[in-house]
């Protein structure tokens, strides 16, 4: 049994004299414990506001959508209100600045939202718009695009509609979804005369309802599930937006807390590396209590209690500035938020963040503290001889197995995924071994291959790196880490921007018309023709459904044993399909022949696409029957092609063979190339005079779009970075400092054999500018690698090195390196001769 | 009657590949309240002796028999009870606690003896050694003399039965050698512990009983004070 009394006796007399340092070395782990902190307490709040606003963000206790007009008389008759949005994507064009953009359009009948409210400028705008007629309410990212102001039009399909309010917020909807599809609301009684619901336009009707405090809308559910379900008709109550929502957030949130965590684990490198030469410095004492005869156990218990209770007012500390942080995050993560989340302090993840915060700070520091198991008495008579130092510990990798334990606990506590779990703490361990392995590979290939020749500051500086008491590794570790995760997210980004970039460098599709109705088709071929511009593809569109697959309805396949089932999900699917017999540039042939259908009365055989196939467990040879606005179509699945989705230009699951639709009821795509952003603002403007039920999706528009979310997005994920960096820069100051005296000591010496000033600085800034660089260029060089895999892998895009953002990163970091050592260096230089040779 | 007796002692290290003997068969022993002094030139094994003798180290083969009980056959831990139990040290580098005051320092043994007495018994050895007024300083904040008294202090705290001495004067000028020399005698005296000095000065070696010259690991002569 361990002395306690003793143990908890000598550390306290310890702590008098080494506190302060151990603070030092703990406070690696402040930033990575704010930030776990910060993201938790966030979390935990933003679980309970969705929960306290979930009628909010429905706005209503029940919605039913479909994609084609519908009623609900019986259900109408039970709510206390009703309203209805007819939504679909349009042309909105802006007649003061004479431009367009592609919308959402919501054309509203009835009082939703019935909770909350859309929130405008002026105030009085809701009420305004409530009044009808020829009133819109627009979001507020659209007016700030085109410099519109509240009483300025807009005309939406043939009707000319004043702007009674920008708004700020609605029911449900976040920053990137206005993003992506900024809202404008009209009047429903102005739908009919926009013109704008034709044949084929892709239009949601979504009815809302609000019933009585006491209804019973569970039963309501369950006696209509089914004939909704066949009817095709979606449904949403609070409680199933509530866990769609909380879903999708708590995906976010435990993301964040795993940036988080990351940030504190490089943290605890940090910590275990100072803890090092802390035991370093202590092994003579050690050795003196083994010869006054204390038992190793109780000498490691005397260490261990002060690493607690400094890990535990680190913790604390990280804990109490993480409260403080979150204040910062409802702003940092505004565009994402689809309620307001409200700033409270969760004590479930102070607690939290407290106790990991000290367990891993112990599990890293018993790495070099159990050293201490073996350090042999014969060192106060042999303080030097290596033979009476240390032996090796097998707790050690009981320790480092624990460690793994702990990341793979936690991860699988956030991710609730062992295969995530498994990639996660795969990649933490990856991260760690090689730049643990470079900063190794680099001390000894400088301690072999240093040359002689080398002028001396470099030398010296080079020489540094591997000097006792170094903290090579683990500040490579920590700023190299933080470096590749910035590296990454700028590589990322730029290669998705690319992508989509690169469409414009070939000969590639930039403007995609759709919706045109089949009699609209000839004037806007000739309007293109006029312009001068290519019709590079004609595409036109049948929808319809599929009603048996080999022989099973929907209702067969419900019966079939769940392993046989083929996901619903593919009955309740409107599918947009074309006809043609060739491929188009985006499509590859993988199984089977495109088989053209000649007569009436051959079998007809489509193209479907392979990954939806292969999802759906559909075959080569497999009867699909489809239906055809009514008219059930016998098909054949007679070849699978690969498709390229981003590109623009219009990509179908399903291809018919020519002539078979030639008659079913259809819409258009156009599509077209224009050689500048000038003469596509032109054309689109023409078109949407025009043919204003014609929508217009440009190039620019998707990477203004793209760059813009892609920017929220780097913002938040650098936010995080930022922790990680912090961590490494408290790193580095924390072993500047350690260093600091043996430092002081050398330039000393040097200075007493004659080095001057210059040389000092200059052998200092180089050490820091070694150390910068390796640590930025290895999580650099981390980064190309996991940009490599996230390309190929999850994005599914070329890879492409991109030299410009990452020199920019390796700049910075290593300047950031440089800069913190030379503020350093030059306290130490002040440092008086004769008072260290006293000394 | 013996403290200590050493027989056929032998220690060999390995570096490389080479077998390295630092001790050869080395037999001694030392009765009770004795002082013995193992002298020799540097390199000769002296070091690795003590440090056989206190319990420190395991010798390669060979017995020591510490107060009746065979050192090679305990585990670390219970060397260590040994330690504590009947052994003092005063080191030639002092080997002070730097962070704790001259007081704690010796109270160290004695805490660890459970004596509640402790901090009395501390204070009137540092009183002993001339450090009442010393005691709150800490290591770094007295000179080499002072902390080497501490050192001696400490060394008898414990009451050991026999305490050993590394060059306990090797750090000190010859003013202040001189002094703690007399201390250590004194107070060995005093308390009638065995002691057991290893050094190079040949004036302090003839204050003992008797003297071991060692030279190549090997015992060359023992000589009667």
């Amino acid at each position: 049994m361990v002395d306690w009394n003793w143990s908890l006796l000598m550390a306290k007399r310890d702590l008098r004299k080494t506190g302060g340092r151990l603070i030092l070395f703990i406070s690696a782990i402040v930033t990575g414990i704010a930030a776990l902190v910060a993201v938790t307490s966030f979390g935990d709040n933003l679980s309970n506001d969705i929960d306290e606003q979930a009628k909010e963000l429905l706005g209503a206790d029940l919605s039913l959508r479909k994609n084609q007009p519908i009623d609900f008389p019986e259900i109408e008759t039970q709510a206390d209100r009703r309203a209805l949005e007819v939504n679909f994507a349009s042309m909105v064009y802006f007649p003061k600045v004479g431009e367009s953009r592609l919308t959402q359009v919501r054309a509203l009948e009835g009082d939703f939202p019935f909770y909350g409210s859309f929130e405008t400028l002026p105030v009085s705008g809701e009420t305004e718009f409530r009044k009808g007629a020829k009133r819109a309410l627009v979001e507020k990212t659209l007016m700030a695009q085109f410099g519109a102001v509240v009483g300025d039009s807009i005309k939406v399909g043939n009707v000319t509609l004043e702007i009674v309010g920008a708004l700020q917020k609605v029911p449900g909807q976040n920053g990137i979804t206005a993003t992506v599809a900024p809202a404008v609301y009209i009047p429903n009684d102005q739908l009919e005369a926009s013109g704008l619901v034709q044949y084929g336009s892709r239009v949601n009707y979504i009815h809302y309802f609000q019933f009585p405090e006491e209804f019973d809308l569970e039963a309501l559910i369950a006696e209509k599930k089914e004939q909704w379900d066949e009817d095709k008709v979606r449904h949403e109550t609070v409680q199933s937006q509530k866990e769609d929502t909380g879903r999708s957030f708590e995906n976010l949130s435990n993301f964040l807390v795993l940036v988080a965590f990351i940030a504190v684990l490089l943290g605890c490198v940090g910590v275990g590396s100072a803890i090092n030469v802390f035991v370093k410095e202590k092994l003579p004492s050690v050795a003196v209590l083994r010869c006054l005869g204390v038992r190793s156990k109780e000498i490691v218990a005397v260490y261990l209690v002060q690493i607690v209770i400094m890990g535990l007012f680190g913790s604390l500390l990280g804990a109490a500035a993480g409260a403080f942080l979150q204040f910062l995050l409802p702003m940092v993560f505004s565009d994402f938020l689809p309620v307001e989340v409200s700033v409270q302090i969760s004590w479930r993840a102070v607690i939290m963040g407290t106790f990991t915060g000290v367990l891993i700070s112990v599990l890293f520091a018993l790495i070099p503290l159990l050293k201490i198991r073996k350090v042999s008495p014969m060192m106060t008579l042999r303080p030097d001889d290596p033979s009476a130092g240390l032996g090796k510990d097998p707790l050690r990798w009981m320790v480092l197995g624990a460690i793994v334990l702990f990341i793979l606990g936690f991860s699988f506590y956030l991710l609730e995924e062992w295969d995530q779990t498994f990639w996660f703490t795969g990649f933490v361990i990856f991260s760690f071994g090689s730049l643990w392995l470079l900063a190794l590979g680099i001390m000894k290939a400088i301690r072999k291959f240093l040359p002689i020749s080398l002028n001396y500051p470099a030398r010296q500086a080079l020489s540094n790196l591997y000097r006792p008491n170094n903290q090579t590794v683990s500040l490579l570790a920590t700023i190299g880490l933080g470096t590749a995760m910035i590296g990454t997210l700028f590589f990322i980004q730029n290669q998705l921007l690319d992508e989509v970039r690169f469409a414009d460098k070939e000969d590639q599709p930039n403007m995609l018309f759709f919706d045109i109705q089949t009699d609209q088709v000839d004037s806007m071929k000739t309007v293109l023709a006029q312009e001068g511009l290519p019709i590079l593809q004609h595409v036109p569109i049948v929808t319809m459904g599929v009603a048996e697959v080999n022989g099973l309805t929907r209702n067969d396949n419900e019966e079939l044993e769940e392993e046989e089932q083929r996901s619903n999900s593919m009955y309740r699917r409107e599918f947009r399909v074309t006809y043609r017999d060739t491929l188009i540039a985006t499509e590859e042939l993988t199984s089977g022949t495109l088989i053209p259908y000649e007569a009436e009365g051959d079998s007809i055989f489509v193209s479907m696409e392979e990954g939806y196939a292969e999802r759906n467990r559909v075959e080569l040879g497999d009867e699909v029957v489809f239906n055809v606005q009514g008219r059930p179509l016998t098909t054949y699945v007679g070849s699978f092609r690969k498709v390229n989705f981003r590109k623009v230009s219009t990509n179908f699951l399903v291809v018919f063979p020519d002539k078979v639709l030639d008659n079913a009821p259809k819409f258009h795509v156009l599509i077209t190339r224009t050689k500048n952003d000038q003469e596509s603002a032109d054309i689109q403007n023409k078109m949407v005079r025009r043919f204003p039920n014609v929508s217009v999706v440009n190039l620019s528009m998707i990477v203004e779009t793209l760059e813009d979310i892609l920017g929220k997005i780097s913002f938040v994920i650098q936010f995080m970075a930022l922790f990680s960096i912090l961590t490494g820069v408290l790193v580095l100051i924390s072993s500047l400092l350690i260093s600091k005296f043996q430092r002081i000591r050398e330039n000393i010496l040097l200075r007493t054999i004659g080095a001057g000033r210059r040389v000092l600085l200059k052998i200092n800034a180089l050490e820091y500018l070694f150390l910068g660089s390796l640590a930025a260029g290895g999580g650099i060089l981390l980064s190309v690698l996991a940009a490599f895999l996230l390309s190929r892998y999850v994005f599914e895009i070329s890879f492409r090195m991109e030299w410009g953002p990452l020199l920019i990163v390796f700049v910075l970091i290593t300047l950031l390196t440089v800069i913190l050592g030379w503020i350093n260096s030059l306290s130490i230089l002040k440092a008086k001769t004769m008072d260290i040779l006293r000394s | 009657m013996n403290v200590l007796k050493v027989d056929n002692l032998t220690k060999t290290y390995r570096s490389g590949n080479r077998e390295l003997t630092v001790l050869d068969q080395v037999n001694f022993e030392v009765a009770i309240g004795d002082t013995l002094s193992i002298v020799g030139p540097s390199g000769s094994g002296k070091t690795t002796l003590l440090g056989l003798c206190a319990g420190l180290d395991v010798a390669s083969s060979g017995s020591v028999m510490l107060d009746g009980s065979a050192l090679e056959k305990m585990t670390e831990d219970q060397r260590a009870a040994v330690r504590n139990q009947l052994v003092g040290f005063i080191f030639q580098n002092f080997q002070l606690l730097q962070t704790l005051t001259a007081l704690e320092n010796v109270m160290v043994p004695l805490e660890l003896k459970k004596r509640k007495d402790a901090k009395d018994k501390a204070m009137e050895l540092l009183e002993k050694v001339g450090l009442a007024d010393r005691l709150t300083h800490y290591p770094n904040q007295l000179s080499g003399g002072e902390q080497q008294r501490v050192s001696i202090a400490r060394a008898f705290a414990n009451e050991p039965k026999i305490l050993f001495a590394d060059e306990p004067t090797g750090n000190l000028d010859t003013e202040t050698g001189e002094m703690v020399e007399n201390l250590i005698f004194k107070l060995n005296e005093e308390e009638g512990t065995t002691l057991i000095l290893v050094t190079h000065d040949l004036e302090l070696a003839a204050r003992t009983h008797q003297s071991i010259h060692i030279k190549g690991g090997k015992l060359q002569e023992a000589i009667n004070g």
